[in-house]
């Protein structure tokens, strides 16, 4: 069911067709914009990548490193690293036993942790034992001082055995 | 691609040109906006030849030059070039009568907007059902219906004596 202007636009079409230009050979140019579209195509998508890097690293770069909260307990795990090293002339007159104990014995992760800062704070840290100025005088606090090197466990057991000496 | 593929390309083309530039023609209704449309088209179907060639090339690359013809970016173009085309058609006559008709119709269909005149060619000069040309410019069907009739309605507004030409058809 056609109507006349139906009828007439298929006519008018057909007419129209009859009369579409010959053209001969469109392969190649036809070949021609298709590498233009592929070169193009890679350009802007190279461009497009280098955009997203040039603006993505700076905000990468100012963003806070995770390795935040590992900073914490590297302090605290420094500490009793750095007498590790010095009880060792006092071993002689004290037993042996707390200062192995308590380095490895009492909180196994410390000494992991020891080993780990060890290497940020190479050799500044453990002179941290003068955060204790007083014992510095009598030689015998810095041996004693490893358990109360660890601040949590038991600061003040260490001190009492300095204690004594000054008044005796 | 390689040369088998490349030899099926050319015979392709060469055997298809006439058949997709008259398509062309009456969807751009310029010479040389068609031979634009169906090298653009084919520029696109011919990275896509390996997956084509066994299956329906010629539609797929109907499908390109019609989609091709509604998209935005190339009304942007000829906008530009509106200036350059139209003056160019001259107008032959035709000792047959109806010619009168035939003009003012041709006319009136270059009037139409891309998307209308797609939707007519399809319809009219295709023969497709109002469900395939859905399929092939990927829209719904309500969409081709209301094309379609917007674009008759159109010819009817710039054609207001066509009944009369008519019944001297």
């Amino acid at each position: 069911m056609s109507t006349p202007l139906e009828d007439l636009i298929r006519t008018t079409l057909s007419d129209l067709a009859e009369e579409a230009p010959p053209v001969q050979n469109q392969l190649i140019p036809a070949e021609r914009r298709a590498r233009n579209r592929r070169r193009t195509t890679m350009a802007l998508g190279t461009a497009g990548t280098i955009a997203a890097v040039l603006i993505a690293a700076p905000f990468a770069i100012a963003s806070p490193r995770p390795a935040a909260p590992s900073a914490p307990p590297s302090p605290v795990a420094s500490i009793p690293s750095g007498p590790e090293v010095v009880p060792s002339p006092w071993e002689g007159s004290r037993p042996p036993a707390p200062v192995a104990s308590s380095s490895t014995g009492d909180r196994p992760p410390a000494p992991v942790a020891s080993s780990s800062s060890g290497g940020r704070l190479p050799a500044g840290r453990p002179t941290m034992p003068a955060a204790s100025p007083d014992a510095v005088p009598v030689p015998a606090s810095p041996g004693l001082r490893m358990p109360a090197a660890s601040p949590p466990v038991a600061p003040s057991p260490a001190l009492p055995s300095p204690r004594p000496s000054p008044q005796g | 691609m390689d040369e088998d593929d490349r030899a099926r390309l050319a015979e392709f083309v060469a055997n298809r040109t006439p058949a997709m530039m008259r398509v062309a023609y009456l969807l751009t209704g310029d010479r040389y906006a068609a031979e634009d449309l169906f090298q653009s088209a084919l520029a696109k179907t011919i990275p896509k030849w390996r997956t084509l060639r066994h299956a329906d090339p010629e539609g797929y690359l109907r499908a390109v030059m019609y989609g091709e013809q509604v998209s935005w970016w190339r009304r942007l173009r000829r906008r530009r070039e509106t200036t350059l085309t139209g003056a160019d058609e001259a107008v032959q006559p035709d000792p047959s009568a109806g010619i009168e008709v035939r003009l003012a119709m041709r006319a009136a269909l270059r009037r139409l907007p891309p998307a209308q005149r797609t939707v007519l060619v399809l319809r009219y000069y295709e023969d497709l059902t109002e469900t395939q040309v859905a399929d092939v410019l990927g829209c719904s069907i309500g969409t081709v219906r209301s094309r379609t009739h917007r674009a008759v309605s159109r010819l009817r507004q710039l054609l207001p004596d066509v009944e009369l030409l008519e019944v001297r058809l």
